[in-house]
């Protein structure tokens, strides 16, 4: 009976351990996630605007994914429409990064 | 109970001194980056160079970004997107503000009192609104210069396209003739929507950014819904003309 709870007691124990390590392991994940999203908005805090380092998203430096127009009408036309969309995409990551400047223009 | 001591489980006291530092990071890791900016940010009245140097950054920053635009207008321009007279307009807004910055840099670098450095750096915001004016406006441009391309594209296909109604059997005809005129119909719509923009986009300066913030963001507004709308309409005269040529059964 001892050595029954004993292995039960050791298996609990790996498998809290392996579950606090997965916990601890997604916390980190999170603390860093956290410390990105800061670095991108802290420019709109009202106190911070002066050491903001405005971050560039993917979808600008990214080569657009659209193929050149080319083939058939009715398909150099579906990647027209599919242009437009990564551009209106733009836009949204573009107002995203306004904020920098929508608040009051803090000095130094 | 019998006690269990952690030397007798090392892996979970492990595990919870793991999970407490990660805790212990996550609460702490942003408060102490915030902390770190705002100690970097602020400089005393007259301490000359610190403004220098922020104001530098903040212009570097925008400096980077306007780069980034400008690429991505010539990425645009060599796949077609955008016509050479489109990206050259862009382009020269870009380096039109670019020129601005780093005339605004060398005066704020020559700079011998604080007070007027700091006149150079609220002239970053109130001058040129990078951010909250010049990108997202420039953006929107481009948009709308695809869209118009793509009408333009649009509507040289339609003599093809009645040709090839014309010559299609008459079992078909009617409802090619359907989405015929549903493709010029959208086409027509789109056209509605880009005077709109056309009206809207030059309204969006930075000073009247500066000078009527409200009014600024309703002119922004209007515009965003002429371009969605527009690119709901040419999607869907593009869907149109896909049936078409599924009908047909051959390229138009």
């Amino acid at each position: 009976m001892f050595h029954l709870n004993r292995r039960m007691r050791r298996t609990g124990s790996v498998l809290f351990a392996i579950a606090l390590l997965t916990l601890s392991l997604l916390l980190v994940a999170c603390g860093s996630r956290f410390q990105n999203v800061s670095g991108q908005s802290s420019s709109t805090g009202t106190s911070q605007q002066t050491t903001t380092t405005t971050t560039t998203t993917a979808a600008d430096t990214a080569t657009p994914q659209t193929s050149s127009p080319s083939g058939n009408t009715s398909q150099q036309l579906q990647d027209a429409i599919q242009a437009i969309d990564n551009a209106l995409n733009d836009v949204s990551s573009a107002d995203a990064t306004a904020a920098v400047e929508s608040g009051a223009d803090e000095q130094p | 109970m019998k006690k269990i001591s952690p030397l007798r489980m090392p892996l979970t006291f492990l595990a919870i001194l793991a999970a407490s530092g990660a805790l212990l990071m996550c609460a702490f890791l942003p408060t102490s980056a915030s902390a770190a900016s705002v100690q970097a940010a602020r400089c005393a009245a007259d301490d000359l160079q610190c403004v220098i140097k922020a104001g530098d950054l903040l212009i570097s920053n925008r400096l980077a970004d306007l780069n980034i635009l400008k690429t991505r207008v010539s990425n645009y321009l060599s796949e077609k997107r955008l016509t050479d007279a489109q990206a050259s307009e862009l382009q020269n807004d870009v380096s039109s503000n670019e020129s601005g910055l780093q005339s605004l840099k060398t005066k704020l670098d020559a700079e011998t009192v604080a007070k007027e450095a700091r006149k150079d750096v609220a002239n970053i915001y109130t001058q040129f609104r990078i951010y909250a004016v010049v990108l997202p406006r420039d953006r929107r441009h481009i948009v709308l210069d695809i869209e118009v391309n793509t009408r333009d594209k649009m509507v040289s296909a339609e003599t093809n396209i009645q040709n090839a109604i014309n010559q299609a059997p008459s079992d078909q005809k009617d409802q090619l003739n359907t989405l015929f005129n549903d493709y010029k119909q959208r086409i027509s719509d789109a056209d509605l929507q880009f005077q709109t923009a056309n009206q809207t986009l030059p309204q969006l300066t930075p000073a009247s950014f500066n000078q009527n913030r409200a009014a600024y963001e309703a002119t922004r507004r209007s515009l965003d819904l002429a371009l969605r709308t527009a690119r709901i309409d040419l999607g869907q005269a593009a869907k149109d003309l896909s049936q078409m040529v599924k009908i047909i059964g051959h390229d138009i």
